[in-house]
């Protein structure tokens, strides 16, 4: 039986082909959301690993408390309300996947404990200062940054993406 | 072309063509082999990411997250997850010693309580052990808690568990350097003293 000219190069050729095809069948079982690595030896059924984040990232530079209520509108038009908080001296976060189409900071609001009683009040940031970021303001993989500073009654916020 | 050859080179052929086109790669797996395009975890950024994913039919009222981070207080988060596919997490700096969900001790105390469609509330339990740095993650993984529907379970709820290697997360990334981009703006615009950004590195886990 004739093989037809180069038979070795086309077996070559054929033992490649399948060999490529095997190793992306492979990669892909073997990587697949389903088989994402388990912790304590509990079975996993199916886990998306994630496909980037937008992480709203809570900055505290002052000596209070602080919390940001923050709405973020889903791609599929549903909202949902955070609250973050943090720590004198320390940050908060929320990582969301990225399928949000805006984030909207609602309010910021501090809380001095130093007395021993609770004083507190809100923080000041600029109403139109990407309050709203969204559409071509918000894109997958940014952080989206409160940063609290200053002393009462001049507690301010900035609010950017980046 | 002679059949058989044909034949010999089709199959191939359309078998990598399926594969292709098949969703459900690992999106991870993907950013590894095919130009990295967001982080799916920190990575060589000295951090954790905890995630919790809400594919079950009832919402999170409250998914309460503790870490123990080798400082006297545990740190605490708290946050709902709608349900269906609501999914939100939080960073935590290293080291983080170690992470559960209700308790860091007990393991039986409530890890999330939670409201399903009728009305009926519940409190799930953690239902495992209290995971440990260098034998269930080390700093740069992400670690998922997955809440799903389980007939079988008490309260028609439990919690599984995953994790995102951050070893295979550093980059380079086409997109947005998403937990670089934290790292740095706390570095910048943090006070100073009680954030610790350079962190430590674990052992790799137990396989």
């Amino acid at each position: 039986m004739r093989d037809g000219p180069n038979p070795p190069l086309r077996r070559l050729g054929s033992v490649l082909t399948i060999t490529a095809s095997a190793c992306s069948l492979l990669c892909c079982l073997g990587c697949n959301p389903s088989f994402l690595a388990a912790i304590g030896g509990e079975s996993v059924s199916t886990i998306d690993a994630g496909r980037g984040y937008v992480v709203i990232l809570l900055i505290n530079n002052t000596a209070f408390d602080v919390t940001a209520i923050v709405n973020v509108t889903k791609a599929d038009g549903a909202t949902a309300e955070w609250m973050l908080t943090a720590p004198a001296g320390d940050f908060g976060s929320i990582a969301q996947q990225c399928d949000i189409q805006a984030v909207e900071v609602e309010a910021v609001t501090y809380v001095d404990t130093s007395s021993g009683t609770a004083q507190g009040g809100a923080v000041l940031f600029d109403p139109e200062d990407a309050q709203l970021i969204a559409g071509q303001n918000l894109k997958c993989g940014q952080v989206v940054a409160i940063s609290v500073a200053g002393a009462p009654p001049a507690v301010a916020a900035t609010i950017e993406a980046y | 072309m002679r059949t058989r050859d044909r034949f010999r080179w089709t199959i191939p052929c359309w078998f990598a063509a399926v594969l292709t086109a098949t969703p459900g790669c690992n999106p991870s797996s993907i950013n590894s082999l095919v130009d990295s395009i967001y982080p799916a975890a920190p990575g060589d950024v000295p951090m954790i990411l905890v995630r919790i994913e809400n594919n079950s039919s009832a919402d999170i009222n409250a998914a309460n997250i503790i870490v123990d981070t080798g400082l006297a207080e545990p740190k605490t988060v708290s946050f709902p997850v709608a349900r269906g596919t609501g999914n939100a997490g939080t960073l935590f700096q290293c080291p983080v010693l170690r992470v559960a969900l209700g308790d860091l001790d007990l393991g039986v105390a409530p890890a999330m309580t939670a409201t399903f469609s009728d009305g009926t509330q519940v409190e799930v339990p953690f239902g495992m052990r209290t995971l440990v740095e260098g034998v269930d993650y080390v700093c740069g993984d992400t670690i998922i808690f997955q809440l799903i529907d389980d007939r079988t379970a008490e309260t028609g709820l439990r919690i599984e568990a995953g994790r995102v290697d951050g070893s295979t997360q550093t980059g380079p990334f086409t997109g947005a350097d998403t937990f670089r981009y934290v790292q740095l703006l706390l570095l910048l615009q943090t006070a100073g003293g009680t954030t610790d950004t350079t962190g430590t590195t674990g052992t790799a886990p137990i396989p």
